[in-house]
Parts: C-alpha cells; sequence; structure tokens
C-alpha cells in the first residue's frame, strides 16, 4: 500500500503545483478580469454618476459629461431594489446636511452642476411572481464590503465566479474591460461587431420572447418604488435625468408587447418629479449594436454625445 | 455528500488510509470503521434519515436470524412478510405518499366533493430505493435458502450502508457482499489503480459529459415550446448521453471506490449503447436493478403464468417493465415508459421466443458492421429516453407532436459544436474499450508509460476545466 500511495503522490504532485501555480496567477494578476464588473467597485470620488443595466455599461461613455462614473451593472445584479440602492450611497455618499435640508424641503438641489443620469428599460422595472430580485436579494452587492472596494477580494471571487472554470479562464481572455470611469468596453471593431450580431441577435430576441412569454410582464411597484428612491438621493446631490436608451427595432418591439405602457408610466413619473426624461427608443437605426440589446463600442461616445446634446 | 464534490475528495483519502492502515488488523474493526464512514458520508446529505437506514438494517437482520432459527414453514413466512411489509412501507410511504394523496383528492373532486387535506410534502430520503431493495433480497434469499444468515450485526450493518453503492446503487446482493465484508481485506495494488482509473473515467463521464449535456438539455426541455424539431431532437439525443453518463458515471465512481477498499461491487453498466437489439440492452442497462427484477419479480411472474406460454411472458415481462417503471417513480410517464419496453418485448418474445429481457450479458463483442443494429436500437433508447425526461405524457406528446409538424422543421437552434465534438470522443473511448469493464480500463496498454500518465493528465485537466459546479445525480431522485 505504501507503494501505491507514493505512487500516488508521484502521480498528483505535477498536476497539483501546475494547477496551484495557475491559480495563484490567475486570480492575482486577472481578479478584476475574472468579475469585470467587481471592478467599478473602488474608491473613485465622481461627481455624478450613471446608473443602470449592462446597457448603460457599455453605451454611457462618462468622459463626454466630465468628472462622472459608470456605475451601472447587469440586469441580473442590478435591478432597482434595495440592494443596489444601498451600494449607490455606500459608493456615494451624500453629506447628511444636504440629505436632511432636501428631506424637509420640496425643493431638490438642482443648482450644482453635477448630473446624474438613470437609464431605464422594461425588463429592469418589471417584475414577475416568484422574482428573487424582487426583494432586493442580489447577493453579489451585499457581499461587497466598503473595506473591500477596489482591493483583490479574494473570498469574494470564489464565491461568485462563475460556475466553471473555463468560464474563469475564458473571462481573462474575453475582450472586455472596465474602464478607469467605469465604462465596461467590448472591444469588438466593425467586422468583430457584425459577427457576433449575426451570431448572437437570434439568441437574444429568442431570449426576450422567454422573458416575455413568463414574465408576463408588470411594471414592478418595488422597483418603481426603488428607482423614486435612487432619483431622490441622487437628486439631493444633483441634476437627475432619465433615459431610455435605444435597442434594435425587433427587440423593440418585443419591449413594447412586453410593457406597452411603459414609456407613458415612465413620462408620467418624470413630469410629477420634474426630471426630464429622454427617450431615445425611436433612434433603433441610428446606431449599431453588438447583439441587438447593446450599443456597439464605436457607437458610445455618439449616443453620449447625443444624450448631452438633448439634456435640457 | 456527492462523489463530485471537494467534500468526497477530502472524505475518500482519510477513508481510504484508516481503513488500511489503522483498521486493517481486524475485519470488525474496519466494518465497525466502514459504518461509521458510511453514517457520516450519508449525514452530509441529511443525518434524520439515518434512522430510516438503521431501521432496515436492524429489522432484515433480525428477520433474517429468526427465519433461519424456526422450523416451521408458517413462521419463517411470517417473518418474511414482516420484512416485506417493513420495507415497502418505509419506501411506500416516502417515496409514493404524495402522490396517492393527490390521487385521493382528484377521485374525490371528479366525484364533486370537494377534501381538504394538509399536504405533507413528504421528502423522499436519497438511496431508499437501492437499499430497501437491498435488506428485501436479503430477507428473501434467506427464506429461500440461497444465503445462510448472518449472525454478525456489524458486517450486516456496513454491508448494507457501504457508503459507494448506498445512495444510488449497484443494488448488491447479501451472497456477494457479505463474504467480502466476513474476510480478511488485503490491498491489492492492482486493483486499487483499476479503481483509481474507474473513478477518473466516472468523474470525467459526470462532470465532463452529463453535466454540460445538462445545461443545453434543461434549457431545450424547459422551453420546448420556443425550440423547432430538430433542436428537440438534439435535446432528446443529448438527455439520452446525459442519464447515461451520469448513472454510469456514478456507478463507476462508487465501483472504483469500493476497489480501493479492497470490494468488488457489481459492474452496473456494460456499454449498453453499443447494443445490437433491447434484449442486449436490457442486459447491458442497470445491470444490477433488471437482475434484481429479473430474480425477484419476473421468475415468479413468469412461472405463474407459465401455462399461458407466450402471452405468460409477455405478461411477466410487462408487469416487470411496469414495476421497474413505479420504481422510479408515481408519475404517469414513468408507467408509459416501463409500458413501452414491455410491448417493445411483444414481437420479440412471440417471433424470436426469447423469454427473459434480463438474463445474461451478450458475450460476443459488438462489431462494426453491426453499427446499423446499433444505431436502431439507440433510436428506440431515445424515445424511451424522452418518456423518462418529461415532466408528464403531456409534455412527451406535445414534444413528438412538434417534431413531426412540417411547420416546425428547420435546423438546429441550438449548436453547441464543442461539445458534439467532445461527445464523438468520448463515444470512440468508449468504443474502442467496449470489451473492458469500463471505458478506459485498458486504454494505451500499447503505449510507453508516459503516454499513457499524459492522458491521464488530459482526462483531469478537462473535469477540472469543465468542473466547478457541483451537481447533484439523476439517480438520487429515485
Amino acid at each position: 500500500m505504501r507503494l501505491f500511495i507514493k505512487h500516488l503522490i508521484q502521480f498528483f504532485t505535477p498536476i497539483c503545483l501546475v494547477l496551484g501555480a495557475f491559480l495563484i496567477v490567475l486570480l492575482v494578476k486577472y481578479d478584476s478580469k475574472i468579475d469585470p464588473y467587481y471592478a467599478k467597485i473602488k474608491k473613485v470620488h465622481p461627481e455624478g454618476l450613471i446608473i443602470g443595466t449592462s446597457r448603460a455599461a457599455q453605451a454611457l461613455d462618462p468622459s463626454v459629461w466630465g468628472n462622472m462614473y459608470n456605475f451601472a451593472f447587469t440586469q441580473a445584479f442590478t435591478p432597482f431594489d434595495s440592494t443596489y440602492f444601498g451600494l449607490i450611497k455606500r459608493f456615494h455618499p451624500i453629506e447628511s446636511q444636504n440629505v436632511s435640508h432636501v428631506l424637509t424641503s420640496p425643493n431638490k438641489n438642482k443648482d450644482k452642476q453635477k448630473i446624474h443620469l438613470i437609464t431605464v428599460d422594461p425588463w429592469s422595472l418589471c417584475s414577475f411572481p416568484g422574482d428573487v430580485n424582487e426583494s432586493g436579494n442580489s447577493s453579489f452587492i451585499n457581499y461587497i464590503e466598503p473595506s473591500s472596494m477596489g482591493n483583490v477580494n479574494l473570498s469574494y471571487l470564489f464565491a461568485y465566479m462563475p460556475t466553471k472554470w473555463s468560464e474563469v479562464v475564458r473571462n481573462c481572455y474575453a475582450p472586455h474591460r472596465v474602464n478607469d470611469n467605469g465604462r465596461y468596453v467590448v472591444s469588438f471593431n466593425y467586422e468583430q461587431m457584425q459577427a457576433n450580431f449575426r451570431s448572437n441577435f437570434k439568441e437574444k430576441l429568442i431570449y426576450n420572447k422567454k422573458k416575455e412569454v413568463y414574465q408576463s410582464g408588470y411594471i414592478s411597484e418595488s422597483r418603481l418604488f426603488y428607482l423614486n428612491e435612487i432619483v431622490n438621493y441622487l437628486g439631493h446631490d444633483g441634476k437627475v435625468v432619465i433615459i431610455q436608451l435605444p435597442v434594435h427595432r425587433e427587440l423593440s418591439a418585443i419591449e413594447n408587447k412586453f410593457a406597452p405602457k411603459f414609456d407613458s408610466i415612465i413620462a408620467d413619473y418624470s413630469k410629477k418629479e420634474q426630471i426630464q426624461f429622454i427617450n431615445l427608443r425611436n433612434y433603433h437605426d441610428s446606431f449599431h449594436y453588438t447583439d441587438g440589446g447593446h450599443i456597439w463600442n464605436g457607437d458610445a461616445q455618439k449616443i453620449s454625445k447625443l444624450i448631452k446634446h438633448q439634456m435640457k | 455528500m456527492l462523489f463530485n464534490s471537494l467534500d468526497f475528495a477530502i472524505f475518500l483519502p482519510c477513508v481510504f488510509i484508516i481503513h488500511w492502515v489503522i483498521a486493517a488488523k481486524m475485519p470488525s474493526l474496519q466494518n465497525a470503521f466502514l459504518i461509521i464512514s458510511s453514517y457520516i458520508f450519508y449525514a452530509f446529505w441529511d443525518w434524520r434519515f439515518l434512522a430510516l437506514i438503521l431501521t432496515s438494517t436492524i429489522t432484515d437482520f433480525n428477520v433474517g436470524l429468526w427465519i433461519s432459527k424456526t422450523t416451521k414453514n408458517r413462521n419463517k413466512l411470517l417473518f418474511l412478510w414482516l420484512s416485506v411489509i417493513v420495507n415497502l412501507s418505509i419506501l411506500g410511504f416516502f417515496k409514493y405518499f404524495d402522490f396517492f394523496q393527490e390521487t385521493f383528492i382528484q377521485v374525490f373532486q371528479f366525484f364533486g366533493n370537494s377534501i381538504s387535506v394538509s399536504n405533507l410534502n413528504v421528502v423522499l430520503p436519497i438511496g431508499i430505493s437501492f437499499y430497501t431493495f437491498q435488506t428485501l433480497s436479503y430477507a428473501i434469499d434467506v427464506y429461500y435458502e440461497k444465503i445462510e444468515a448472518t449472525d454478525n450485526f456489524i458486517t450486516y450493518a456496513a454491508f448494507v450502508s457501504f457508503f459507494p453503492q448506498l445512495l444510488a446503487g449497484p443494488i448488491e446482493r447479501a451472497g456477494k457482499m457479505l463474504p467480502q465484508f466476513e474476510q480478511k481485506r488485503k490491498f491489492d495494488y492492482s486493483k486499487a489503480v483499476n479503481g483509481c482509473k474507474q473513478i477518473l473515467w466516472g468523474l470525467f463521464k459526470k462532470i465532463v459529459i452529463a453535466d454540460n449535456a445538462a445545461a443545453i438539455v434543461n434549457d431545450i426541455f424547459g422551453n420546448y415550446s420556443s425550440y423547432n424539431s430538430s433542436t428537440l431532437l438534439l435535446g432528446i439525443v443529448l438527455y439520452t448521453f446525459q442519464i447515461y453518463c451520469d448513472f454510469s458515471g456514478y456507478s463507476d465512481i462508487a465501483v472504483g471506490t469500493s476497489k480501493l477498499l479492497g470490494f468488488d461491487l457489481s459492474q452496473n453498466f456494460l456499454f449498453p449503447y453499443f447494443s445490437r437489439n433491447i434484449t442486449e440492452f436490457w442486459r447491458r442497462w442497470h445491470i444490477s436493478l433488471t437482475s434484481w427484477l429479473n430474480e425477484y419479480v419476473f421468475v415468479p411472474l413468469a412461472f405463474t403464468m407459465r401455462n399461458f406460454k407466450q402471452w405468460g411472458a409477455f405478461l411477466a415481462v410487462l408487469i416487470t417493465f411496469v414495476i421497474s417503471g413505479i420504481w422510479h417513480g408515481a408519475q404517469g410517464h414513468f408507467i408509459v415508459w416501463g409500458a413501452f419496453w414491455g410491448f417493445m418485448f411483444l414481437p420479440i418474445i412471440f417471433f424470436s421466443g426469447v423469454q427473459s429481457p434480463f438474463a445474461k450479458v451478450y458475450s460476443k463483442t459488438v462489431q462494426l458492421n453491426e453499427l446499423h443494429h446499433v444505431l436502431l436500437t439507440f433510436v428506440l433508447v431515445c424515445f424511451a429516453a424522452l418518456l423518462f425526461r418529461v415532466e408528464s405524457t403531456d409534455q412527451a406528446f406535445h414534444i413528438v407532436q412538434r417534431m413531426v409538424n412540417p411547420k416546425f422543421w428547420g435546423w438546429p437552434e441550438v449548436r453547441p459544436t464543442d461539445f458534439i465534438l467532445l461527445t464523438i470522443l468520448f463515444i470512440i473511448v468508449e468504443w474502442n474499450g467496449r470489451d473492458s469493464a469500463f471505458g478506459i480500463e485498458n486504454w494505451g496498454k500499447q503505449y510507453p508509460k508516459w503516454v499513457k500518465t499524459a492522458f491521464y493528465y488530459i482526462l483531469i485537466i478537462m473535469i477540472i476545466w469543465w468542473g466547478g459546479n457541483e451537481q447533484s445525480f439523476i439517480y438520487f431522485q429515485f
């Protein structure tokens, strides 16, 4: 039996060493790439925030506005709920004086030059029966403590990295990164974008059609509540603008069928809150999309400038 | 505790070392240690259900002793019935209570009476179908004097709870296993190496093939009304591979682990997808269950109905398969699945004179020129797999309806090219190893040692590469 154990150790030693070294290199060198959204949580002090889902994370370039930070994640991580709201408060604390002042006064602090952009879409504001995110359980964000912001957080990576090692490695070499200003860049050139669109668009359509069927969409009261909370909170700090980004024409048709009253609900809400709503839904053909739902990196400046131009 | 978990990767070496180093001096000490290990192994899932294993163990151990000590046939039969009632009551309650309750309510509602019954939502204890069959067969074998009852409780308890096969088989007979627990075990180097190879191959089948297939299959079956016919067909074929790799992967790990501890378990699968007809398929698929059903259900039934000749044989086969379906679960689609296989034997019994689908394994190895028979059998297996996978017979009907409707014909909407290539490579390795007990048992004997080592390293890397997400085994639900 000793011989057996000896041979077993001899057999496994090289593979353990190689895997151990590989793991260390992977985690130390690429920790921000294993989960690019994780890299967004760092200690910066921007004047304004961009809030929303992956659509905003990819499309809106903060450099167009100056000292802004793209703090949009993905729909899976950050629907409008208590968790995202809590993270926004931790990431961008507003002086308590401002908050208390505004809380007692209906007039929000709009004199400042600060701007906060909040993007909305039917999927992030709609819910369905049994939606675990409804009650604000986005564990990804709950897990991140302020003290670990910006540091290598191995415990987080072990707990929340993709389910398969193959995906971890694939992520390390994927053509995506998070810029210093928080924008999530998928660096496709024009040909790559077209190729990606061809291979992913149909899948995207099927995926969204499924959502349309299963979610039997209704605007979630809870999500609207947290949208309002975020609007109020950021409104204490500067000017808030709500934006709906364009998507591919066919996807837009699905969204329209899914939540036909969405645009009017948001428009009414904005009017009530006296904030600007820039609805770019009908700008389908003005941009290129990597999969129908996300604007191509090459058009990020273009759409950001368009929004800046439309802002009052 | 799952075989494909980090817990087991730590648990097994610990058990192995203590089993051979500390407890090796006395078989009874080794057996006592195996009982403790097995109970710890099971307690990782839910310690409360250890009471059921213990109840089943105590009952059948005593039933065995009482049967062997009494001289009156009437008393022997009474004791046997005691074992049958206790085991089947436990199994029946935990496995079929919800089903009977729902049926009861539906019957009342059918006659216009509303009935309110609080739902117990009985949890199915993992492995109950396997160890109950094992203990039941012990009592039956003692009754028919095929084996002698053991008077050593430790040995018997170690046999019932033996952790490698506790959760999903192979369903072992006491006649084969008890002598192995009673004798002093000697460490066998080549057997241990063979066991390691079998564990490796089992993990590969489970983690690389079955778990990856599961992701695609779950999507296709979960959204079958959104997919076209070829995608559904792909889903069915991939599920056929998923269930084979999942269950035979488990069995390989169980058998391999037993070899490491010095035991020989029965081979549960012998390349069933290389079968040339359905008779051969059923002699190669889940062998321990089919041989159990053959011995304790089919043979007595066929004997009882022997006067009806071929019709009697057919009825015995049909009933056996339907019982096999019910053993998997009290859902309509499992019963239809069993009946489907029963009816498939109708022409064989009447035209070929084959009397039992559960007899010995074909000895002659399948050849390349018999591939068309293999493919034809595989088509039937795929259809049965559809009946097995669906959640209801209605769902199976809708899927078939969608598949044959020309409106839904088209190229697959899901194209997992990498995975299909991997599956083809897997089939090639299995084909080359079809003369062995498992796919890679004799792989690379003609090559230098470093080639074999490199091959094993590649398998390990693939397991790690595709691993990381522990997924339960399909047969745990039975």
